[in-house]
């Protein structure tokens, strides 16, 4: 059986329009209820989140009041590894007795040192003043100064001699600081 | 004929204007405050891990309280929190006199810049019998090779000893190992006599104001087997307090 719509096309249009509307507004209506559902999802879920976070400042605050209260043993330990750290890379601060230890093997039997000086930041650093036998006792010095590990270019300054004995100055550089 | 009517615009305009305000308005503040709960709660989570750690750790270090306060005053002696020349100066007097040898001139020649060039004033001329000169004269010496040392400073001496060459030698390999962080930067060595040399000391001696390190739970962490090397750091010298005996005279203005 078929239906046949007496209206004028007028109200036709009209009533179609109404129905249009009806159903955008539901739909955006629907569209708007969600929005609010989820900001409210959103609100409560920070709100509990919220409770958490207080309890953890709680939490926070007393263990942050246990530790002050023991103060001194913090400042302690940190003043006892600040300092490890600072005699950790001073290991290599320079012993300046090694060098005189290498002086005493590199030394020949006839030859007396006067004057001694190591000094890494002047020029030159290392200066031996001081009587040998011989010229060569002199060499045998500067060679056993240069086979050193600490000593380096060992140079002839200036020698003369006086009452059978050379008196000499030699020069020479540090290889390295022990 | 006409589909839609104005008035579906409208809703469909009011709706969308709704949507954007609602969502600009509420949603994404409400976003924003979620996210930054969240941040925060982890951050406190980390927060407190963190503190529990460093409560153990406290703990656990107050039970060897006795060591370290040990430990504390060891390195403390090695690298003071002032210059404190004094225990270096009777540190070194002791070792000296332990190994047979004078200390003529014992001068402190005041802060060390890390960066200018040395300008030692000259020395003065031995003089008979051990002094002590302390001085506030500032000298500036480049900074020693001794590896980056941060947060330290220096203040120079320039000591001079006498006495043969073999107790000068055992003197300066104790005086190296003393328990006071120095470094020497030149040494000068003549003879005087037969078996009498003379030996001129320059260095300095380091101290560290503050402490610089990251106070975090790592270095809350104390090696204790590190104590037995630092003892090995021997102290010679009895140290001076105010308290001991041996201090007040009727007149100090007389001879002792």
């Amino acid at each position: 059986m078929s239906v046949i719509n007496l209206l004028p096309p007028e109200l036709k249009n009209k009533k179609k329009q109404i129905q249009l509307n009806m159903t955008a507004i539901s739909l955006g209506g629907s569209w708007i209820v969600l929005l609010f559902i989820l900001t409210a999802v959103l609100f409560f879920s920070r709100m509990t989140l919220h409770v958490s976070l207080q309890a953890n400042q709680s939490e926070i605050n007393w263990l942050q009041n246990a530790i002050d209260q023991k103060k001194d043993i913090v400042s302690q330990a940190y003043l006892i590894n600040d300092r490890l750290q600072v005699i950790k890379a001073a290991q290599v601060q320079n012993k300046f007795s090694v060098f005189l230890d290498e002086t005493i093997k590199a030394t020949p039997s006839a030859l007396q040192i006067t004057d001694f000086t190591i000094n890494p930041q002047s020029k030159p650093p290392v200066k031996i003043q001081g009587y040998a036998a011989s010229r060569r006792e002199v060499v045998k010095l500067m060679e056993k100064f240069d086979a050193s590990p600490y000593f380096k270019e060992m140079t002839f300054e200036s020698s003369n001699l006086s009452e059978d004995k050379v008196n000499f100055t030699i020069n020479g550089q540090i290889e390295k600081i022990p | 004929m006409k589909k839609y009517s104005s008035s579906f615009f409208i809703i469909i305009a009011g709706f969308i204007l709704v949507t954007i305000g609602v969502i600009w308005l509420v949603v994404i503040p409400q976003g924003k405050q979620l996210v930054k709960t969240v941040k925060d709660l982890q951050q406190s989570k980390r927060d407190i891990a963190d503190l529990t750690g460093r409560v153990e750790k406290i703990t656990s270090l107050e039970q060897r309280s006795e060591q370290l306060s040990e430990m504390t005053q060891i390195v403390s002696d090695y690298l003071p929190d002032s210059q404190k020349e004094g225990p270096f100066i009777v540190e070194t007097e002791k070792v000296f006199q332990d190994n047979g040898v004078a200390g003529d001139i014992m001068k402190i020649t005041g802060a060390v810049k890390a960066t200018a060039k040395q300008t030692t004033e000259n020395e003065e001329s031995a003089t008979a019998g051990a002094t002590t000169t302390i001085s506030s004269t500032t000298t500036s010496t480049p900074t020693p090779k001794v590896g980056g040392l941060p947060g330290t400073a220096q203040t120079g001496f320039s000591f001079t000893f006498k006495g043969n060459f073999p107790s000068f030698m055992n003197f300066l390999k104790t005086w190296e190992g003393i328990r006071r962080f120095f470094v020497l930067q030149s040494i000068q060595v003549k003879t005087t006599g037969d078996d009498e040399i003379t030996v001129r000391a320059d260095g300095m001696i380091f101290y560290k104001k503050q402490v610089s390190i990251l106070e975090n739970l790592e270095n809350l962490d104390i090696n204790f087997n590190k104590l037995e090397d630092l003892k090995k750091k021997n102290l010679y010298s009895t140290p001076v307090s105010p308290q001991e005996p041996g201090y007040g005279r009727d007149n100090p203005f007389v001879p002792f």
